[in-house]
């Protein structure tokens, strides 16, 4: 197989010195015996690349000539014609692999540029990571805000409603005054003249008079409730063995002495 | 024509004797086509069509989007979301089942051997220029349901309906990355040993593709093997095959082949340098050198 491959594809007869290797480089190797899953197929279409120019001109330069010109002279040019030639270039093949500067800067270049793979899949691991947590802390918070919402749309629609309601009470609130302003001063007042607004502080003076009257009422009743407590307590004292009526409500004192 | 009577009579009898209507005996109603007028006559002026003096009449007109000098449009406008750095892009020409059929039928690729990039493209099953963003082939599912051989191909992308198509038919798939300098080697290593440069190591996928190329369900080539046999068997439950036990093949030893990660031809080692002419393999013996090709 080997040498009929040799034959047929003379650029890659070399691989065939090999010791354990099958030739799989450009392996149109099916030979005229087709080795395709269909076995009756007899016609094969065979690809011969064009072989590779190597001896078009074996022109070894004279490094000493003065004449040559210099990029004939580097080492660059030495390995092209060790890669075309060969051993028959004559050169030491060792020029080939890279002096040990040359070596020092590839590992370098390794070093800063290609990270390991135990590296990157650590990288990776942490940018997953992070992004699980972000979508989890994402999901949580729509959660939560999803199980406000029914409570936050009820709040909506609560203000709706109390603000309606308040525009109606001031609606009304205002039109009583009117109301009472007309029954005062006896004809229709516009709610913007002087009069009328005099009018409001009128009713808003009695008003407060009236609450403070109430308040003082209230203190006063207080007041006697306690004394009047005291006085059974005192009473009960008095005889032994009496029963003291306990049922007082007692309230924090607010200077009332000073009152 | 046979007795064309009047009425029902005569229209079926036209029905039973006139001939099949085709293209040969149907023709446009008048006026639905109508030719481009010849531009003749005292009327058209003896310019051709061309207008008259500048740039028009003497054909020197810029190209298309120049604007007499300023930055023109297509230039000024950046790319952004969909087209952004497009043209800098990894891009992965496709590979039909259909086609790999079609060249396995020619018997231009050998299925006895391993199948690789380098395979396809000696034997022009495949053009892929390394120098264009090209970064390897995309076996594609196109072609799924004729497809019929066993093989062993490596490729750089694979769709599932590719590789459960592959694995299949009794043939192994793999997924592997490849450099855009590995890749100049594997699509033409000859011109590669020309220039005396010792055979480089191929280097590991960027980030954003070691999650590809570690994973078992694109068969990469950096995944655990066991992990691999267990989404073999997975992606056979999925697609309700089964799955032929590779063991009992005679070309198993062929279809387990792999190459090592850092290996870019099959049969060649990192670091080993091709005498084409005297047809030998010399390899590095520097300790230095050793400890830098090896993995």
């Amino acid at each position: 197989m080997a040498t009929s491959m040799a034959r047929e594809f003379p650029r890659l007869a070399f691989l065939c010195h090999f010791r354990n290797l099958s030739p799989c480089l450009g392996s149109s190797t099916a030979s005229r015996y087709s080795r395709t899953q269909n076995d009756s197929c007899v016609q094969v279409a065979r690809y011969r690349a064009p072989p590779f120019p190597l001896d078009r001109s074996r022109y070894i330069p004279d490094k000493s000539d003065p004449k040559t010109p210099e990029f004939q002279k580097t080492l660059k040019f030495d390995r092209k014609l060790w890669g075309r030639h060969g051993e028959a270039s004559g050169l030491d093949p060792s020029i080939c692999w890279p002096t040990k500067a040359e070596l020092a800067e590839m590992q370098v270049e390794e070093r800063d540029w290609n990270p390991t793979l135990q590296e990157m899949q650590q990288s990776i691991a942490i940018k997953r990571s992070a992004e699980e947590s972000d979508r989890l802390a994402r999901e949580k918070r729509i959660a939560a805000n999803m199980a406000r919402m029914p409570k936050l749309i009820e709040q909506v629609y609560e203000e709706r409603r109390l603000k309606k309601e308040q525009l109606e009470e001031t609606k009304k609130s205002k039109e009583r005054l009117i109301a009472q302003a007309r029954e005062r001063l006896g004809y229709n007042v516009h709610p913007s003249s002087p009069k009328f607004v005099a009018m409001i502080e009128e009713i808003e003076n009695e008003e407060r008079k009236q609450k403070k009257k109430a308040k003082r009422a209230k203190q006063e009743a207080i007041k006697e409730a306690f004394k009047a407590a005291m006085a059974t307590a005192e009473a009960a004292k008095i005889q032994d063995g009496a029963t003291i009526n306990t049922d007082i409500p007692l309230k924090p004192h607010k200077n009332q002495s000073d009152q | 024509m046979a007795s064309a009577g009047k009425g029902t009579r005569g229209a079926l009898n036209l029905l039973k004797n006139l001939p099949r209507v085709g293209l040969t005996n149907i023709k446009a109603l008048p006026g639905a086509f109508t030719k481009a007028p010849r531009r003749m006559g005292g009327k058209m002026k003896r310019k051709c069509g061309r207008g008259h003096k500048g740039q028009g009449q003497r054909g020197t007109r810029p190209r298309l989007g120049f604007e007499g000098g300023n930055t023109p449009f297509y230039l000024r406008i950046p790319k952004y979301g969909y087209y952004d750095d497009h043209s800098r892009r990894r891009q992965y020409p496709p590979l039909s089942l259909n086609r790999l059929q079609y060249l396995i039928d020619m018997g231009r690729i050998d299925t006895t051997q391993p199948i690789d990039l380098a395979s396809l493209t000696v034997s022009r099953g495949v053009s892929i220029n390394p120098k264009r963003q090209h970064y390897g082939i995309n076996l594609v599912e196109e072609g799924a349901d004729i497809f019929q051989a066993k093989i062993n191909i490596e490729v750089q992308y694979a769709s599932e309906l590719a590789i459960a198509t592959v694995e299949r038919n009794g043939g192994t798939i793999s997924t592997a990355y490849y450099d855009p300098m590995s890749l100049l080697i594997l699509c033409d290593p000859i011109g590669y040993f020309a220039k005396g440069i010792p055979i480089p190591k191929r280097a590991l996928p960027p980030e954003d593709l070691v999650e590809y190329y570690t994973s078992a369900e694109y068969r990469g080539y950096l995944s655990d093997p066991q992990e691999i046999q267990k989404a073999r068997l997975a992606l056979a439950d999925k697609y309700g095959y089964k799955l032929p036990d590779l063991s009992l093949e005679e070309r198993f030893k062929m279809l387990s082949i792999r190459k090592d990660p850092r290996q870019i031809l099959f049969g060649l080692g990192t670091g080993w340098l091709v005498d084409m002419n005297r047809k030998t393999v010399l390899k590095p013996t520097d300790p230095d050198l050793l400890e830098f090709y090896k993995s």
